[in-house]
């Protein structure tokens, strides 16, 4: 893996991101009159500072284990993070993209037991008998407290007239 | 004072108000129990549906989560050696060796009674600062709470175990997102990019909804299996006679609660450092240490009643100056908030009837809910064989939706989803997040104070350290800045005189 000052590069990327971050917040600020702008600059600069000293600290250099020693001495003992991890907990994170994305377009209706039925069976490898009997009783009971109990109407989805 | 106080309790007795504390309690029981729910996901998932409720009865509920919470937490710790919160774990030190010996009442009936004694002395102290507060927060002007802000913040981002450094760069982050919307002080709109729903900014209780009860499903989701391991072999008895023992333990009680009220007032401190620290100071002042870690009842004791001293103690920091002091506090404030009683300190002055009834109600759900916890202790350790795959699409279900019902507007259901992942890759990569719901319950109050107290001063900055109350948080916040080098400092020079030794 390419290495930056003794560390692999992607080590760098968390603070080098933010860097960014505060880097397009410091520009957009620029378009609002002198008083508007005078905190966002301020937070922007302070967060572009952080953000530089945090990647500097992460460097294998004798600056950057000073650095680290007293303002993040908890990253000493950092433990690598496996791949099976990072694949594992992408494919979760997409899953419930789609779940959210479904709420929207075609509505808490059918996407809430949708989504629970097939949680349950394909994540939670559970018969579809089981599958069925739970998302039935977790979504039945999501509509009771929301639509019997706080007499909320839930959203049809934008598929079906929903409004943004 | 006692009139508000009584008026307070009376707010409390109708039916509603008792009915959501009885289900705040059930609820908190149920999710201090369950590892990796926890009482701040749990009241989480509870903002949205306090919506319509009047605000003594959205009190109670949280008070009633926030309450019980520690004991359905202690009640894991023990039987299962699973803590359900993490300040729990400190219970499990000396617990669960005693529930392997067939001991598993006598410490359950402890931890009950400790934690309902903690409770008390804990609500006592925070009755006692309350009107000191009041006096205390009449000398603050806009440079001082913008100093104050800034500093809760700092400490917060400093008691961060370790990543001040990132503790900074997420409230800075908070403050980033905060910026979003209208500007009260100027009129302008920002960083909306057409959108009109950030007008109003980046909603509260969808933003603390992400944070916490989705990024934690998202890490609970990748440990298959149950939460728990097996409950079923576990025996229950002699709780009577734990309900005594705390009472013959006299001051490892006293002392717990004490160090739980102090640590608690600290922001950021929360009730990790409170139990471990209650427990190594009992370890170090008894007169046999060896016993402890192979079932000592007061190394069940102890932390108990430093957790539950704690919970009201951190209200002090919440209330009368608006910084949580835990992740559990921010989530509250998120409560308060959404029903018109803005933190601060106008709060103990404007709404000393609400307040007085919080403290009441969580006074008594840290009594009840001992109670509670002993007859139920055995289904409650039943509820922690819940599989994870069975709890997380449920939990994600109610996050999302009841996101969406905060005001029945669908873009909060991807707030609620951005802040999830924001809070997920947070937990991975290491960077705090409680800075972050910090900044975002402040920030438009930092921006206020900041340009009154430059509307002030004609514009001058010299205005933060002019004022003998801003001169002080001044030179507290510079402390707070250079602690972790002066911590370094301190360590190096201890361990070379070791070394040279």
């Amino acid at each position: 893996m390419y290495r930056i000052l003794g560390v692999p590069a992607s080590r760098y990327a968390p603070p080098a991101v933010l860097c960014l971050l505060a880097a397009g917040y410091l520009f957009a600020s620029r378009q609002y009159d002198e008083q508007s702008r005078l905190m966002p600059m301020l937070i922007g600069r302070a967060m572009f500072v952080l953000a530089a000293i945090d990647v500097l600290s992460r460097s294998d250099t004798s600056v950057g284990r000073a650095l680290l020693r007293w303002l993040n001495p908890a990253a000493l003992s950092e433990q690598p993070q496996q791949d099976a991890d990072a694949r594992k907990e992408l494919g979760y994170i997409l899953w419930i993209i789609a779940f959210a994305l479904a709420i929207m377009w075609i509505g808490m209706y059918v996407a809430v037991p949708a989504f629970l039925f097939l949680s349950f069976s394909l994540i939670g490898r559970r018969s579809l008998l089981q599958s069925l009997a739970l998302s039935a009783g977790v979504g039945g009971a999501i509509w009771a407290l929301f639509s019997l109990l706080l007499r909320l109407h839930l959203f049809p989805g934008l598929a079906f007239g929903g409004m943004l | 004072m006692l009139e508000a106080w009584l008026a307070g309790f009376e707010s409390l007795l109708h039916f509603q108000e008792l009915a959501f504390l009885t289900i705040g309690m059930a609820i908190g029981l149920i999710a201090g129990a369950v590892p990796g729910l926890g009482p701040t996901t749990a009241l989480a998932l509870l903002v949205p549906l306090t919506y319509g409720m009047p605000a003594v009865s959205a009190l109670a509920l949280s008070a009633g989560v926030m309450g019980a919470a520690p004991m359905g937490g202690s009640i894991s710790a023990i039987l299962l050696n699973a803590p359900g919160a993490a300040p729990n774990a400190a219970t499990c030190i000396d617990g669960y060796p005693l529930a392997q010996q067939g001991k598993a009442g006598i410490a359950i009936g402890a931890a009950a009674s400790a934690n309902s004694i903690g409770g008390i002395i804990g609500t006592v102290s925070l009755l006692l600062v309350l009107p000191i507060a009041k006096s205390l927060v009449l000398l603050f002007g806009p440079p001082e709470f913008f100093l104050l802000s800034i500093l809760g913040l700092v400490v917060v981002a400093n008691a961060s175990r370790g990543k001040m450094l990132r503790g900074l760069v997420a409230g800075l982050f908070g403050l980033m997102v905060a910026s979003i919307g209208y500007n009260k002080v100027t009129g302008d709109v920002r960083f909306t990019f057409g959108i009109d729903y950030l007008w109003d900014g980046i909603h509260l209780v969808p933003a603390l909804i992400g944070l916490f009860a989705v990024a934690e499903m998202i890490n609970l989701w990748t440990k298959v299996g149950a939460i728990a391991k097996d409950a079923r072999n576990v025996r229950i008895n002699r709780m009577l006679s734990g309900l005594f023992e705390t009472f013959r333990h006299w001051p490892t009680v006293l002392r717990g609660s004490l160090i739980g009220t102090v640590v608690g007032a600290i922001p950021g401190a929360g009730g990790v450092v409170a139990a471990f620290l209650s427990y190594s100071m009992t370890v170090q002042v008894s007169k046999e240490p060896e016993t402890f870690g192979k079932g000592n009842i007061q190394g069940v004791i102890a932390p108990e009643a430093a957790i539950n001293a704690k919970d009201s103690s951190t209200l002090i920091p919440t209330l009368a100056f608006g910084i949580p002091g835990s992740a559990e506090m921010a989530v509250f404030l998120g409560i308060l908030v959404l029903h018109g009683l803005q933190p601060g300190p106008l709060l103990l002055i404007q709404n000393q009837t609400q307040i007085y009834a919080l403290i009441w109600a969580l006074t008594g759900a840290c009594i009840l809910a001992s109670c509670i916890g002993l007859v139920l202790a055995r289904p409650l350790s039943l509820v922690t064989l819940l599989p994870s795959t069975i709890l997380v699409p449920s939990v994600l279900t109610i996050a999302l939706v009841g996101s969406w019902a905060v005001d029945q507007t669908i873009e909060n259901v991807l707030v609620t989803l951005a802040f999830g992942i924001i809070g997920h890759l947070m937990t991975r990569l290491d960077y705090p997040r409680l800075p972050i719901v910090i900044s975002l319950v402040l920030g438009s109050g930092i921006e206020r104070d900041f340009f009154q107290s430059l509307l002030i001063s004609n514009g001058s900055w010299g205005i933060f350290v002019e004022r003998p109350v801003s001169l002080a948080l001044t030179l507290l916040l510079m402390l707070a800045l250079a602690a972790p080098a002066i911590r370094w400092l301190i360590k190096s020079r201890a361990r070379r005189s070791g070394a040279a030794a």
